[in-house]
């Protein structure tokens, strides 16, 4: 619940100041946000089945965002970059497709 | 492929199911920084689907430097340019002053040379570029012909965009750019001539100065006007001075 009032305030805020992100992190944004997307379904789909935990979200959203951004700053070092982070979106996304499908399952019953 | 069974299997942070789910206790600090994640996560999604993130800061701003470079040095020109124009008239005064009469110079050497403003009746032709074709761009070779069709009808003075001619006056192309006395002219072009307006307009329009623009108008689809003024005021050409020559 706490996770959902924060986002929709991020949002807001968002919206309100429209801020510019910093150059150097322009590069990594995509990944990150798509890794912040994945936690988030998983803490949505763990919430649903009743085993949601601060910790393990809270945990788990820092070093997915921390790792995704790492690999593709990774990739850009070795000459990879554009590469490394389409692999890491393939990952995430089926992860997101089917946390998003158990959750549809879920709500839905379908 | 275990790798991507493995994907589709675990999906989820294994540890929710596990025993952190149970650690009711000592909630409020991590409460708070779950708070502090979503937010984070609303900010980064909002901030990137309104292009924020995505702005080309540097490319834009690069450019506005660019613009505003090239306006300041327009600016320091212009400046220079006046500058220019009073000491040539300082330098006129104290001539005048040193040799205790004005230097008299023939009114048609005054007017033909550029070296003084001068005033009188005359034409004004506006020539303006074909915007929906690319060879109906007038270049600095159209220019110099009209000029000299001008010259041709008996024009006494003649400037272009306000750049008055003289003899060292070049109208030349740089870049995509006509240039007159080394300043850049974008269309319309306005050429303003001395004379008398009847027989200059006639003889303008059965010479080869017409000749051409309407040779122009119609294979390019350039557009020309050409009207008859009772009052042109056309400037002095702050390009002439000597270079070698000094006085015993």
């Amino acid at each position: 619940m706490l996770a959902i009032i924060g986002l929709i305030a991020g949002v807001v805020l968002a919206i309100i100041w429209n801020p510019d992100m910093p150059l150097w992190l322009q590069p990594y944004l995509p990944v990150m946000i798509v890794a912040a997307l994945d936690a988030l379904v998983g803490a949505a789909r763990a919430g649903l089945e009743h085993t949601f935990s601060d910790k393990v979200f809270v945990v788990s959203f820092i070093s997915n965002v921390a790792i995704a951004a790492l690999i593709v700053w990774i990739g850009d070092l070795i000459g990879v970059g554009s590469q490394l982070s389409t692999a890491v979106l393939v990952v995430l996304g089926i992860r997101i497709f089917t946390n998003a499908a158990v959750i549809r399952r879920r709500v839905l019953r379908a | 492929m275990e790798l991507l069974t493995a994907i589709q299997r675990d999906t989820i942070e294994p540890e929710y199911g596990t025993h952190y789910a149970d650690e009711t206790p000592k909630k409020a600090r991590t409460r708070w920084l779950v708070l502090a994640i979503g937010f984070l996560a609303g900010l980064m999604f909002a901030t990137s689907s309104m292009g924020g993130a995505f702005r080309n800061d540097s490319v834009a701003s690069e450019r506005a430097d660019l613009i505003a470079q090239a306006e300041q040095a327009e600016e320091r020109n212009e400046q220079l340019r006046a500058e220019a124009d009073g000491l040539a008239a300082e330098v006129e005064a104290l001539q005048a002053n040193q040799l205790g009469r004005q230097i008299v110079l023939d009114d048609s050497a005054v007017s033909w040379s550029g070296i003084a403003a001068v005033s009188g009746p005359g034409i004004v032709l506006t020539i303006t570029d074909n915007p929906r074709d690319d060879s109906g761009i007038v270049v600095d070779q159209d220019i110099r012909h009209i000029v000299n069709g001008l010259w041709l009808a008996g024009a006494e003075a003649i400037s272009v965009n306000g750049h008055r001619l003289s003899a060292r006056t070049a109208i030349r192309q740089a870049g995509s750019a006509i240039t007159v006395n080394y300043r850049s002219l974008t269309s319309p072009y306005h050429i303003e001539a001395i004379g008398d307006p009847e027989s200059l307009s006639r003889s303008f329009s059965s010479g080869p100065g017409a000749a051409w623009l309407n040779y122009l108008k119609r294979n390019h689809g350039v557009s020309w006007t050409m009207d008859s003024r009772r009052e042109l005021n056309l400037g002095a050409d702050p390009g002439l001075d000597v270079d070698n020559a000094s006085v015993r």
